[in-house]
């Protein structure tokens, strides 16, 4: 099976219809329409898309980031959502989604790349921890659906390691 | 209509805050219709634009509700025709045994929903809220001044009984309340308070009031012995041993007899076999409907029979209340330590602590200031006896130097206090911030400290295996020792958090057994004081009876009766304080090193390695560990060792060859004998504290200061104990697994971080397990 | 209403009547290209069964546009609205 990836094409409104149904389809936390265009549409460049050659018409997978200044002194990257529909799970096709994202951020000089992810969720942990992402902190009951949470951080480059008040007033 | 009439109207109905406003928009109001209008222009908008407010970040829009979307319209529950139909106004049930039944049934899922509410996190509208009589209640008491609303169904069940003890849940619940005002625990994440704009929480009539109507209830239904008579009978009981809980505040009340009838209550409720079934619709989503709300929809949660709920409630805020009991600061702070340690207390009590210890006008327990609580502290620890504390006495103008400094570190005192008291995760956050303001309180607080040494005022001590005599900083050395100890529980934490994948385990057990190696040499400089004083006083008296008679021996004899008065007994104390703290970093440092050893022995074959497992083009080990350590990256002393130098000692550690052959075998037994030697002492140390403990601080070994806490802290050291012993024997399954096949070992094994109950969860065992499949990912 | 462009619109009060009879009104916070709207402290008027009306606040909401019957301004509102960019062409030139 060949599994095509692309970045979004944020004209297409089948692709963000399309999109919506897969992620909404995984989560238990509800997301308007709004959230979408809070992502795709200040960051297109961060969403990636996975179809499948044979029927490439809707996406299979997709993935969602953003990536701002955070405290003033360092960029950091966020993944906010990835899904992959359940028959094309257990392909490594979240793998490539997440790596190819986390290429474009550290190619748009990112610091770090964060994201939050429920304690029992031993899929995200795995996929993510494979990369290096470290667990900073756990947070308590931080879904609705009360479970705890960690807060899982990559460093890219050296001001992810040092606290933000120190290089505010450092940083060049 | 004018336009500018039109506009006053059209915004009084917009200013209007009342719900049941009915607003024929359009009214007299000439429309535009401009649908095809705004269609049009989006026609022509480029895909990726949105038009918004200027100001306005985009991100509001991730909270907001949307039409339509049954997840996030709250106009789309479904309610049945019972829930829609409910009249609050009429008493259900056709005669009165039925209706005993059905105010039974009602008053008793409220009660259950309080637990569900805060026991298990539910939100207020999807549990006390749920209630039509509630949302009843709170609506129509809103608009009386004092008196206490009443159903008016004709029905005394109803009228004087479910009535009152509505209006006693919502008065525990603006208690609850008035909790979360005080940000001493957190919205959304300990409690929920969603109160659906209902404002009667804000104006409840006296606790007065509330206890005398409860009281008329009991009084009604008194004579009746039927089984759903004492059941309501219990629940109002139990709801009046609510209204009193807030007493521990308003009063600062120390009785438990609330507490205690609430728990005999609970248990007598829990057993009750009664067929209790409110009335259909009695309990509904429909207020989420029906009421201003910003919320997406959350399903009600039909609580279980939780009753014994209640218990751990009530003995959550029995154990905060034995704070009162504490004589010295001591006895304050071991409590705070343990108190919330191994197991969560109930989200109530642990609001309750940080206001019942610091209460209004900032005194401690209404007996102290801020400043004398600080004060103790140092004096049950580094300042009793020293030239510094004897010269505050005479001249304590010389001291002002250190008022800013002690300013700041009151306020950090106060916040490990109150930090103490937060929920599990959120108690390791808290460390996270106070390294840093520790850290430069310690710094202020030398510096003013040199001024002492320049102004000749201060001790010195020849430490350990010193040979040459260093000053002794008091005030620092105290903010140093509590420092360090958060450096320790910060990292352990993170073990019983989870925090740590197995791979991160050596650099933090090895960071711990640092840690421990300097608050050790701190610890045994002041203990080295304190016995030097000791001494010295001791030979006043030696000398004084070598002495002739006359003013020379009686002035040196009132000199030494003075301090066998005034510092003797602080002195001794202090001595058996620091024994304590020293078994208990003795602990930490053997504990710890152990699982370096440990770690390091896995290391050498193969099965594990202090790198992230699988490096890819992103991660890149050194900035891995050093983000993994920022906490720690500006601290001064300790300073952070280097990555090369964490990388030096591992190596260190590591036995060289090939696992299997000869010498490998030997060393990997010398080290096994390290290790042994290392939990052996942990155990000593462990023992000695218990036996302290349970001694209650008597046996002249060590003073605990754990009056308050026994059973938490027999717990702690208890796990701490048996997660030495544990240990061993883990360590000797992980070599026999190993040695089966040595060379094979990298490929099939592979090493987890193994908790067990009973054992310490800040030790969790390096445990060798099969790999189960390509994908495990364990280390 | 023809020199009107969607800027003109934010920040004002639009009056939305869903295809399900509800009635929103709210402050015009953003609109992306296939007109979903998204309004700021919204109250919603619905009609019961029992055609008894009956209204509440929900605060931030986002309206997708295939949910919308018509999506009205007071007249006055649009005249204001067609001044102010009269009066803002009338300055460019």
């Amino acid at each position: 099976m060949d599994i095509v990836y692309r970045p979004l094409d944020i004209a297409n409104v089948h692709h963000f219809q399309q999109i919506k149904k897969l992620i909404d389809a995984d989560l238990s936390e509800p997301y308007s329409i709004y959230v979408y265009r809070y992502f795709l549409n200040q960051w297109p460049e961060l969403v990636y898309l996975a179809f499948d050659a044979a029927d490439p018409v809707l996406p299979i997978g997709c993935i969602i980031c953003k990536m701002e200044p955070h405290r003033a002194c360092r960029m950091r990257g966020y993944i906010g959502m990835l899904a992959v529909e359940s028959s094309y799970r257990g392909r490594g096709i979240a793998k490539r989604l997440v790596t190819k994202v986390i290429e474009i951020m550290q190619r748009e000089k990112c610091d770090e790349i964060m994201l939050e992810t429920e304690v029992e969720n031993s899929a995200a942990l795995n996929l993510y921890e494979q990369f290096g992402f470290i667990r900073m902190k756990r947070m308590f009951r931080y879904y609705l659906n009360e479970g705890d949470a960690f807060k899982l951080i990559l460093p890219l480059t050296n001001k992810s390691c040092i606290r933000s008040t120190f290089l505010a007033m450092n940083s060049t | 209509m004018g336009a500018s009439e039109e506009k006053s109207v059209l915004d009084a109905h917009l200013l209007n805050g009342l719900d049941k406003l009915s607003v024929r928009h359009g009214d007299g109001i000439e429309m535009v219709n401009v649908t095809e209008n705004l269609r049009e222009l989006c026609k022509r908008l480029n895909a990726q634009s949105i038009i918004k407010v200027h100001s306005s970040d985009l991100f509001q829009g991730t909270h907001a509700l949307e039409v339509n979307n049954p997840k996030l319209d709250s106009h789309l529950i479904v309610l049945s025709e019972e829930e829609l139909s409910l009249s609050c106004d009429c008493a259900h049930g056709a005669n009165d045994v039925e209706r005993l039944q059905y105010v039974t049934s009602i008053a008793d899922r409220l009660l259950r929903s309080v637990i569900t509410w805060l026991n298990e996190y539910q939100s207020l509208p999807a549990t006390l809220l749920s209630c039509r009589y509630v949302e009843e209640f709170l609506i129509r008491n809103s608009q009386r001044d004092k008196a206490l609303f009443k159903f008016n169904t004709d029905c005394i069940y109803y009228d004087q009984i479910l009535t009152n003890i509505i209006a006693a849940i919502c008065y525990f619940a603006a208690f609850v309340k008035s909790l979360l005002l005080r940000a001493v625990i957190f919205e959304e994440e300990d409690l929920n308070f969603n109160s659906m704009g209902l404002q009667s929480f804000d104006i409840m009539p006296p606790q007065k009031l509330i206890l005398s109507e409860l009281q008329k209830s009991l009084d009604l239904i008194s004579d009746d012995s039927s089984p759903m008579a004492v059941h309501l009978g219990h629940i109002l009981k139990a709801v009046r041993c609510l209204v009193h809980i807030e007493d521990v505040l308003t009063v600062y009340s120390t009785s438990t007899a609330y507490l205690d009838e609430l728990i005999e209550l609970a248990r007598s409720l829990q057993s009750h076999t009664l067929k209790l079934e409110p009335p259909a619709g009695s309990f509904s989503m429909g207020i989420q409907k029906r009421r201003s709300n910003q919320f997406p929809p959350k399903n009600i949660v039909e609580p279980d029979n939780n009753y014994l709920g209640f218990i751990h409630m009530a003995n959550s805020i029995k154990t905060v209340l034995r704070v009162s009991e504490a004589d010295t600061a001591v006895e304050t702070f071991q409590f705070a330590y343990f108190f919330n340690k191994l197991k969560q207390q109930h989200v109530l009590a642990r609001a309750i602590f940080p206001l019942f210890l610091v209460r209004d006008n900032q005194n401690i327990l209404g007996r102290y200031s801020i400043e004398d609580f600080l004060f103790s502290h140092l004096m049950e620890y580094s300042l009793m006896g020293t030239q510094v504390s004897e010269k505050m006495q005479s001249s304590p103008e010389v001291f002002q130097v250190l008022t800013p400094a002690l300013k700041e570190c009151a306020n950090a005192l106060f916040d490990w206090y109150q930090n103490a008291s937060q929920n599990t995760a959120r108690y390791r956050q808290g460390y996270n911030r106070q390294l840093i303001v520790w850290d430069s309180v310690q710094a202020q607080l030398e510096t003013a400290e040199l001024n002492f040494i320049s102004a000749e005022i201060h001790d010195e001590v020849i430490s350990g295996s010193d040979t040459v005599a260093t000053p002794l900083m008091p005030y620092a050395s105290w903010v140093f020792t509590l420092k360090v100890m958060v450096m320790i529980e910060f990292t352990l934490k993170g073990f019983d958090l989870d925090v740590y994948k197995p791979y991160e385990g050596y650099d933090m057990f090895w960071y711990v057994s640092y840690l421990a190696f300097h608050l050790d040499s701190c610890l045994i400089k002041i203990h080295c004081f304190i016995m030097n004083r000791i001494d010295r006083i001791h030979a006043m008296n030696k000398k004084m009876k070598k002495m002739k008679a006359g003013p020379k021996k009686s002035k040196l004899k009132e000199d030494y009766q003075e301090l066998m008065s005034t510092e003797m007994g602080q002195l001794q104390t202090n001595k058996q304080y620091l024994n304590y703290l020293i078994a208990h970093t003795k602990i930490h440092r053997s504990l710890s090193m152990f699982q370096t050893l440990q770690f390091a022995l896995l290391k050498s074959h193969g099965v594990i390695d202090n790198k992230p497992p699988m490096l890819n083009q992103f991660a890149n080990a050194e900035l891995i560990h050093s983000l993994r350590f920022k906490p720690f990256s500006s601290i001064g002393v300790p300073e952070l060792p280097s990555y090369a130098e964490f990388e030096s000692t591992i190596n260190r550690f590591v036995v060289d060859g090939e696992p299997g052959s000869a010498n490998f075998v030997a060393e990997v037994e010398t080290n096994m004998i390290l290790m042994e030697k290392e939990s052996a002492t942990a155990e000593e140390a462990a023992k000695g504290i218990i036996r302290a403990i349970e001694a209650n601080d008597k046996n002249g070994e060590m003073f605990t200061g754990t009056k308050l806490v026994k059973q938490e802290s027999l717990e702690y050291f208890g796990e701490l104990l048996n997660s030495a012993h544990a240990m061993n024997i883990n360590a000797k399954d992980n070599l026999k697994k190993l040695k089966v096949d040595p060379s094979a070992a990298a490929k099939r094994f592979a090493v987890t971080l193994k908790h067990q109950s009973g054992m310490s969860s800040f030790y969790p065992l390096f445990t060798v397990v099969e790999k189960k499949s390509r994908r495990t990912s364990c280390n | 209403m023809e020199n009107l462009t969607l800027r003109d619109y934010i920040g004002n009060t639009l009056y939305v009547t869903l295809k399900d009879g509800r009635i929103l009104n709210g402050e015009f916070m953003a609109i992306d290209a296939q007109c979903n709207l998204l309004l700021d402290r919204v109250r919603e008027q619905s009609k019961s069964a029992t055609a008894e009306v009956s209204s509440r606040l929900l605060g931030l909401v986002s309206v997708p546009s295939d949910t919308v019957e018509k999506v009205e301004v007071p007249q006055y509102k649009m005249q204001e609205m067609i001044r102010s960019r009269a009066a803002f062409m009338q300055n460019i030139v």
